[in-house]
């Protein structure tokens, strides 16, 4: 084995050009896949995190009623909310939030706008979302009479930070309205909750729902990759009456977002090797065909046909590696770059603010699209190589050498 | 639905039979002044025809209506021009506490139960941003003093929301009359500009009182209400079904 490896890398730099020229196939293609995956990555990554981190957490514990019909009145009774914030105390590093979410109206003395009240414990639910870090002026609310506005919606409303709004909902028990004072303004990168959500503390979201309890309870995860496992334990524990939603299950149309986006960055990435493919099986193809001679001599010598053909691949494959390999390079640095300066989305960025990509698109790295990248080239190669290959072992020996 | 918001300020302003409230302090004078003026609007029904002119923009829309009201949450509104809209109303009732509003179309022969929060939604878009002002008594929500300045005849009344009330703007600086009319309400935002202003012309005298015969609205946006009472009656017996949902659907 070691000897092939040896001979095909010696075969290799006998012909410089014409294996650079393989190999610049193999890098722009791969470097073009890792870069668009990189961005593609950026943009899913930070659909999640602005969804799991700033917004809802890991799970999303509601009524089945509720889930129905999301009315207040629907939501956990203080009861249930208790026996659904002991069900998730009991998950290794869990944290849960309840929260009370009605819908109103919040005036300014400029305009009114329909948003959705959001009412939380701020200590619970700091440690469930970092709504904290997003934080563009002032502070997180901390007492009642204190509200939050995303950017937009304070922008629309024409609120600034320390001026009151007045929240008017249609309680069960008839319309309520109360004043808070703006005490943090918050850039979530997130269209709903940047556009229409007012955040105040439960106790008066409670009261202006005119509900206690809760609409649903937030979770936060250690890891979230054990969403599914911890959602499937509490489906068990809290029994038929209460939905457990993980991320996907909470925001399909994000999830089907990602999965579609996925889907085509296979298919540019097939189109891509495809292309690349040609491009080596032409070289490979050349090589052969101008060392018809060499490969008769060799073969007189005694070189089994099957290794003769296997050299021919391991050259591909080789040529195919440092072309990756050097994609690979290039492709790290380059991701980092764009992850560290961004790519302005500029006028999109109203567009894909509602699935929660901020206006700056930041790439990320993940080794599982690396990984996928590397098959598909070694893959290429060996099927690029195929026909060369096959070419070159069925050479007979004695016409070979008397080839010009 | 032209400005549903605005009827309903409309049947506000007729529906403030609240009690006087307790005086204090330093403020008396000034407070009474505003009670007295409150007063001028306060009975146990109201009825009134009313022009309304609403123009936003470059669009100016009339509407007539008729309006009943009977103490604090009973009102009937009829529309009487423009004609494609003339049968249509809208009825305000109180029931266990929770207040409930329909509107009847007559084209469609149907009441349609609309969500109590547009009352509320009323006042801020509708122009007239009386319920504020009206609704309540006015110590539950303002801290009322004199302003520095004085005119000659009358008086000028500041109004600045307490802490909790759930008043959107800074303060209101009324001005009212010898008679203890109410001429002009001047709405601050919390940066101590005018973003709206509200004027009469003209008095009806009523019975005993004295009720501007022209409201007009104007907000810095250039949105300008004019709402003109034809007729108005206070403290008049009304029809006994009047504030049923039969009536809201017979014309």
């Amino acid at each position: 084995m070691t000897g092939m490896l040896r001979m095909a890398w010696r075969n290799l730099w006998r012909h410089r050009a014409r294996s650079l020229l393989m190999m610049g196939i193999v890098f722009l293609g791969s470097l073009v896949v890792i870069v668009l995956w990189g961005v593609a990555e950026g943009a899913f990554q930070s659909m999640i995190d602005t969804h799991v981190k700033v917004d809802e957490g890991a799970l999303t514990l509601m009524s089945a009623n509720y889930r129905e019909d999301p009315a207040p009145a629907q939501g956990f009774s203080p009861q249930e909310l208790d026996e659904v914030l002991d069900a998730v105390r009991d998950v290794q590093g869990a944290h849960a939030s309840p929260r009370m979410v009605a819908n109103g109206m919040v005036r300014s003395p400029y305009g009114a706008t329909g948003m959705q009240i959001r009412g939380v414990d701020p200590a619970r639910e700091k440690e469930v979302t970092q709504l904290e870090d997003r934080l563009k002026e002032g502070r997180y609310i901390e007492a009642q009479g204190e509200a939050m506005l995303g950017l937009q919606a304070a922008r629309n409303l024409d609120v600034r930070l320390g001026e009151r709004v007045v929240v008017n909902a249609q309680g069960e028990a008839g319309a309520r309205s109360q004043a808070f004072t703006v005490v943090g303004i918050y850039q979530a990168g997130m269209g709903r909750l940047d556009e229409s959500t007012v955040i105040v503390s439960i106790a008066e979201a409670r009261r202006l729902a005119g509900v206690e309890g809760a609409t649903q309870v937030s979770v936060s995860l250690p890891r979230l990759r054990d969403d599914a496992r911890v959602a499937a334990a509490l489906r068990e524990r809290l029994g038929q009456g209460v939905e457990v939603l993980t991320f996907e299950e909470a925001n399909p149309m994000i999830a089907s977002i990602i999965e579609v986006n996925i889907q085509e960055m296979v298919l540019i990435m097939i189109v891509l090797a495809i292309l690349a493919g040609f491009g080596v099986a032409n070289t490979v193809m050349f090589s052969v065909i101008e060392r018809t001679r060499e490969f008769g001599v060799m073969r007189s010598l005694g070189m089994p046909s099957r290794r003769l053909a296997m050299v021919v691949v391991t050259e591909a494959v080789l040529a195919s590696l440092l072309g990756f390999a050097a994609a690979a390079v290039a492709g790290y640095v380059l991701v980092l770059y764009l992850a560290q300066v961004g790519i302005p989305l500029g006028p999109m960025d109203a567009l894909v603010a509602q699935y929660g990509i901020p206006d700056t698109l930041r790439a990320a790295v993940s080794a599982w699209y690396w990984g996928a990248s590397l098959i598909v080239v070694v893959a290429t190669a060996v099927l690029a190589a195929w026909l060369p290959a096959r070419r070159a072992a069925r050479l007979q020996p004695v016409e070979a050498i008397r080839a010009e | 639905m032209l400005n549903r918001t605005l009827l309903m300020a409309l049947m506000l302003l007729g529906a403030a039979t609240l009690a006087s409230t307790a005086v204090m302090g330093d403020e008396r004078s000034a407070l009474e002044v505003v009670e007295k003026a409150r007063d001028m609007w306060r009975g146990e029904t109201f009825h009134a025809t009313v022009r309304i002119e609403v123009t936003r923009g470059e669009r100016t829309e009339t509407q007539l209506v008729e309006a009943w009201n009977e103490g604090d949450h009973r009102s009937l509104v009829r529309i009487l021009e423009p004609e494609e809209e003339a049968g249509n109303g809208y009825l305000l009732l109180e029931e266990d506490g929770e207040e409930k509003l329909w509107y009847y179309d007559h084209r469609a022969g149907e009441v349609i139960s609309l969500p109590g929060l547009t009352l509320h939604e009323g006042f801020l878009g509708g122009g007239l941003d009386l319920d504020e002002l009206m609704r309540g008594t006015v110590t539950d929500h303002y801290e009322v003093a004199f302003t520095d300045e004085q005119p000659e005849e009358g008086y000028n009344v500041e109004l600045v929301p307490l802490p909790e009330a759930a008043v959107v703007y800074g303060k209101l600086v009324l001005s009212i009359s010898e008679a203890f009319v109410i001429t002009r309400i001047d709405y601050y935002d919390q940066r101590e500009r005018v973003v709206k202003t509200a004027y009469t012309e003209d008095l009806l005298e009523v019975g005993e009182r004295l009720i501007p015969r022209v409201w007009v609205v104007e907000e810095d946006t250039g949105d300008r209400t004019v709402a003109t009472y034809k007729e108005l009656t206070i403290d008049e017996p009304l029809p006994e079904d009047i504030f049923t949902l039969e009536r809201l659907q017979q014309p």
